[in-house]
């Protein structure tokens, strides 16, 4: 319970965490916050900001800050989606490898270097030539792209932790195998993994807007990355339209990082112990 | 006197609270005495002596008192200063060998740079003066280029002593140099400190749990609990002939070889917890003894014989050893 | 209740070529545990002395199916225990042996709660079924352990106990499933001296109470002489005495026994004429061929560097492995 409160302590985690909330009311009270469809032309295109638009208008005449707020909802599906499947696939991954180890690790071990070494932008945008870029198709791909750090993290933590005393102990009680797994290994070794899905989470959201940037995204969603599409033409006459998308994208990011460095803080560093 | 305590209070800082974990304790060391402070974990023993060298914690800082080597007061010398004094005059052995040593280096070149980093001696004088030191803790010298883990965990130990000697210190601290030894291994290493003390003329403070240990290898000892000195004076005078509860259920809960079988002492309660402690005596609440004046006011530090400090009320009225019979 | 027979008993390592073989000259097998014998009788303590390294925890993982056996059979209640197989088996088999670790710090799960701790043993060896069974079961066994109130330590985590509170939950966990047979790996070694009694007096009490029978492994003879009925002594994976422990003290044979008896430093012990220590621990890698002591050892003959002397009994309940208490070099030594 300490570590819960130095990690609601630190100045990191609550600045990320603010920033984050933020962004789950705009993605979560988009339909209250901006009704209609964001995709709809409703104004002159490229109208500067501060007139009858917040952000402006894009070349087709839709409300940038609309398209913010809708778009908000890709980016937080993506972030939690993609490393949700990230992590489970990880988790369940490494520490079979780890625990079961063997020649089975040494796979493994192999597969998890192929998946670091395969190029993921080539590999997502291969996939949706072939399959089409519906976006709960391309979190599955994201998220079965960055798995291999999960499960390496946790491949490492069970090597440690089933030497641990509490393991041997809960194999003389007569515990099975896997349940010794799943229920006294890996929750102790879920830290680092934690820490680590949440700095995934940021290259979810990057990866997500570099596709809709390069016009592979869902092109019925509004996202940054679209936005961005749509302002690179007008860059030089209506800097807003890449400005605000810009922002909210760093901010999320920054988001991400802080409290993935600011987990990673209170879940791996010992407590300084006296005596 | 070489070295003297006077006072000494360590503070740390956990969180937003100061515990203090060594409260008001003074002893003095004279040239070629030993002393043993034991206690259990968290009495303040290996503090104590991480303070006379300077080396507590980042969270912890001497709160007052004085720690006197040849008139240069330790707690309040400059950095610079303890830095000198540091090896050269006060070396200090830690619990854990394995941690002490450099394992991707020769332990004769680490005993070579320590003396040179201190003295100016060329290399070949260096490594005579360590082989020299290697024979003497019972280590051929032909294995002085060896890797640490080509020894073994006594002959490391006793690696990490003549390593400790090399810029012929004055005082020798060994936190806990036997407790991860086996039995034989540790009775060598006490007999090595023991006859280093004779030939090197050096002051030894030992830090252990184990008092029987202690008591061989040390002339006096301190009996340490929740921070502070309960009992001090002659090794066998206070563990055989003592005079406070503490020193008393220690002994008993220990079990000897030799003496008849009985039922062995059980202490109540656990250890202290430095953010609370009583007022009073802090063993008032695991005493057997304790009476309201044990939990009201802390007892004073006084002479029970001569050569005997003891803190507790009734020093002179508990004998135990008569009532036992 | 159940007895242990231990026949001829062996465990080898083969090492890896490489790193240690560039250590000892040679690649090679690991002896950790060789050749031993014993019988060990219902609702007994026995107490297996010996350094680090000498096999003991490795006998007891045997024991406890943790580790395979090499070589050799241990029965436990009349059952072969390298027999024991299969998941119903094995099961069945965990209910009667139990073990308590070393470490109180490393064999209880941090984010488990003490009553989870407990229980867990009833859950997986599928002793209780209904919850409440568990939950009274659990309680009882806290009370026996002396972890009272119950209420006020069943829901708390491990690092909210002392050391010596966290032995008793590792004590408990042995004891809910009711076995016949507790081994323990140095239960005393990692807490505050002052709550080592403490366990010790309550091992004792369930031995005495409910016939437990206790494998005290430990490398302090002072702590098995006041534990045990009897005491076995271990150098380098072989039993070298046997013996009660009222005359272990005054009647211990065995060089390395007296050796561990004249080291141990004790309050009440006179150091005057110690024996004197010969030579370095030698290594379970490259034990020496005959007796493995004779290194070290005062009166060693040429015999002891050729032949391994086998455990004998000089006396009722006392047996030795020593080449000076054989008939024929008795009558050759007094020849001399």
């Amino acid at each position: 319970m300490r570590k819960v409160k130095t990690f609601f302590r630190d100045p990191q985690s609550i600045i990320g965490l603010i920033i984050l909330a933020v962004m789950l009311i705009l993605a979560i009270f988009a339909p209250v916050i901006c009704p209609g469809s964001p995709l709809f032309s409703v104004g002159a295109p490229l109208q500067a900001p501060g007139g009858d638009f917040l952000m402006g208008t894009d070349y087709l005449g839709r409300d940038v800050w609309a398209m913010l707020v809708w778009g908000s909802r890709v980016s937080i599906i993506f972030a939690f989606g993609a490393s949700l499947l990230s992590l489970l696939v990880g988790i369940v991954l490494g520490a079979l490898s780890g625990y079961i180890g063997g020649w089975l690790d040494d796979l493994m071990c192999r597969i998890f270097e192929l998946f670091y070494i395969i190029p993921r932008t080539f590999l997502v945008i291969l996939m949706v030539a072939f399959f089409g870029s519906s976006i709960g198709l391309m979190v599955i791909i994201v998220g079965l792209t960055i798995w291999p750090s999960n499960a390496k993290i946790m491949r490492a933590q069970v090597l440690t932790l089933k030497r641990r005393g509490y393991v041997q102990a809960a194999d003389v009680a007569g515990g099975g195998r896997l349940s010794i797994l799943f229920r006294h290994i890996v929750p102790n070794g879920m830290g680092p993994v934690l820490s680590n899905s949440v700095l995934q989470m940021a290259q979810a959201v990057l990866t997500e807007a570099s596709l809709s940037f390069l016009g592979l995204g869902d092109p019925n969603q509004a996202s940054w990355g679209l936005i961005l599409n749509a302002g690179q033409r007008n860059i030089s006459t209506a800097p807003w339209l890449v400005i605000y998308p810009g922002i909210a994208l760093a901010l999320l990011l920054l988001a991400f990082n802080l409290i993935g460095t600011a987990l990673h803080k209170t879940l791996n560093v010992k407590q300084t112990v006296m005596e | 006197m070489l070295l003297e305590v006077k006072n000494l209070c360590v503070d740390f800082k956990v969180g937003k609270q100061t515990l203090r974990a060594v409260n008001d304790v003074s002893f003095s060391l004279g040239e070629r005495d030993s002393l043993g402070l034991v206690g259990e974990s968290g009495c303040g023993k290996s503090t104590t002596a991480f303070a006379l060298m300077r080396l507590l914690a980042k969270n912890g800082r001497i709160a007052g008192g004085q720690v006197l080597l040849n008139g240069l007061d330790l707690a309040s010398a400059p950095y610079d200063e303890i830095r000198k004094v540091r090896w050269k005059d006060i070396a200090i052995i830690f619990q854990n060998a394995m941690t002490a040593l450099n394992p991707v280096q020769k332990i004769g070149n680490q005993l070579v740079n320590a003396l040179q980093e201190h003295e100016n001696v060329s290399r070949k004088e260096a490594i005579e003066r360590a082989e020299y030191l290697f024979e003497r803790v019972g280590i051929a010298k032909s294995r002085l280029m060896q890797y640490p883990h080509e020894f073994s965990g006594g002959m490391k130990q006793r690696a990490v002593i003549a390593l400790a000697l090399i810029c012929k210190p004055k005082i020798l601290i060994a936190d806990e140099p036997t407790t991860a030894l086996d039995v034989v291994a540790q009775r060598q290493v006490i007999e090595l400190l023991a006859g280093l003390q004779d030939e090197f003329h050096i002051s030894i403070i030992m830090i252990s749990h184990d008092i029987s240990a202690v008591a061989e290898a040390c002339s006096h000892i301190a009996v340490m609990y929740g921070g502070e000195i309960m009992e001090m004076g002659n090794s066998k005078d206070v563990l055989i002939r003592n005079n406070h509860p503490y020193t008393h259920a220690l002994v008993g809960s220990f079990p000897s070889l030799h003496k008849p079988l009985s039922a062995l002492m059980q202490i109540p309660g656990g250890a202290p917890n430095l953010a609370d402690m009583p007022v009073g005596c802090p063993f008032s609440p695991r005493c057997p003894y304790a009476t309201d004046l044990c939990r009201e006011k802390k007892p004073p530090m006084r002479q029970v014989r001569l050569g005997k400090l003891c803190k507790c009320h009734y020093a002179e009225e508990l004998d135990f050893n008569r009532k036992e019979g | 209740m159940s007895d242990m027979v231990l026949d001829n008993l062996s465990k080898q390592y083969v090492l890896k070529a490489g790193f240690f073989k560039q250590l000892s000259g040679k690649a090679g097998v690991v002896s950790a545990v060789d050749q031993v014998s014993f019988q060990m009788e219902e609702g007994e303590i026995v107490g297996l002395v010996g350094e680090s390294g000498c096999g003991k925890t490795t006998l007891g993982k045997m024991l406890l199916k943790i580790e395979d056996i090499t070589s050799g059979k241990a029965y436990i209640d009349g059952t072969d225990i390298a027999a024991v197989r299969g998941r119903k088996n094995i099961l069945e088999f965990r209910k009667k042996v139990q073990m308590i670790f070393q470490d109180p710090y490393d064999s209880l799960d941090p984010k488990f709660t003490i009553r989870e701790i407990v229980a867990e043993p009833l859950k997986s060896l599928k002793i209780c079924q209904s919850a409440e069974e568990i939950h009274k079961r659990v309680e009882d066994t806290l009370r026996l352990v002396e972890l009272t109130p119950v209420e006020l330590y069943a829901d708390r985590y491990p690092h909210q106990l002392s050391g010596g509170q966290r032995q008793r939950v590792a004590i408990a966990r042995a004891l809910v499933s009711n076995p016949e047979f507790i081994i323990a790996d140095e239960p005393v070694s990692m807490l505050d001296v002052s709550l080592r009694a403490g366990v010790l007096n309550l091992l004792q009490k369930l031995n005495r109470e409910r016939g437990i029978g206790v494998l005290l492994i430990t490398h302090d003879l002072a702590t098995a002489r006041f534990l045990c009925n009897r005491i076995v002594v271990m150098y380098l994976g072989r039993f070298v005495e046997i013996t009660d422990p009222s005359s272990l003290v005054e009647d211990a044979v065995h060089p390395y026994t007296q050796l561990l008896i004249s080291s141990a430093p004790d309050l009440f012990a006179d150091t005057s004429n110690r024996i004197k220590v010969e030579g370095e621990a030698a290594s379970a890698v490259a034990p020496p061929q005959g007796c493995r002591f004779y290194p070290r050892c005062p009166y060693t003959r040429d015999i002891c560097t050729r032949e391994v002397p086998q455990l004998t009994e000089i006396k009722p309940r006392h047996f030795v492995a020593c080449h000076k208490t054989s008939p024929d070099f008795i009558k050759a030594e007094a020849a001399r």
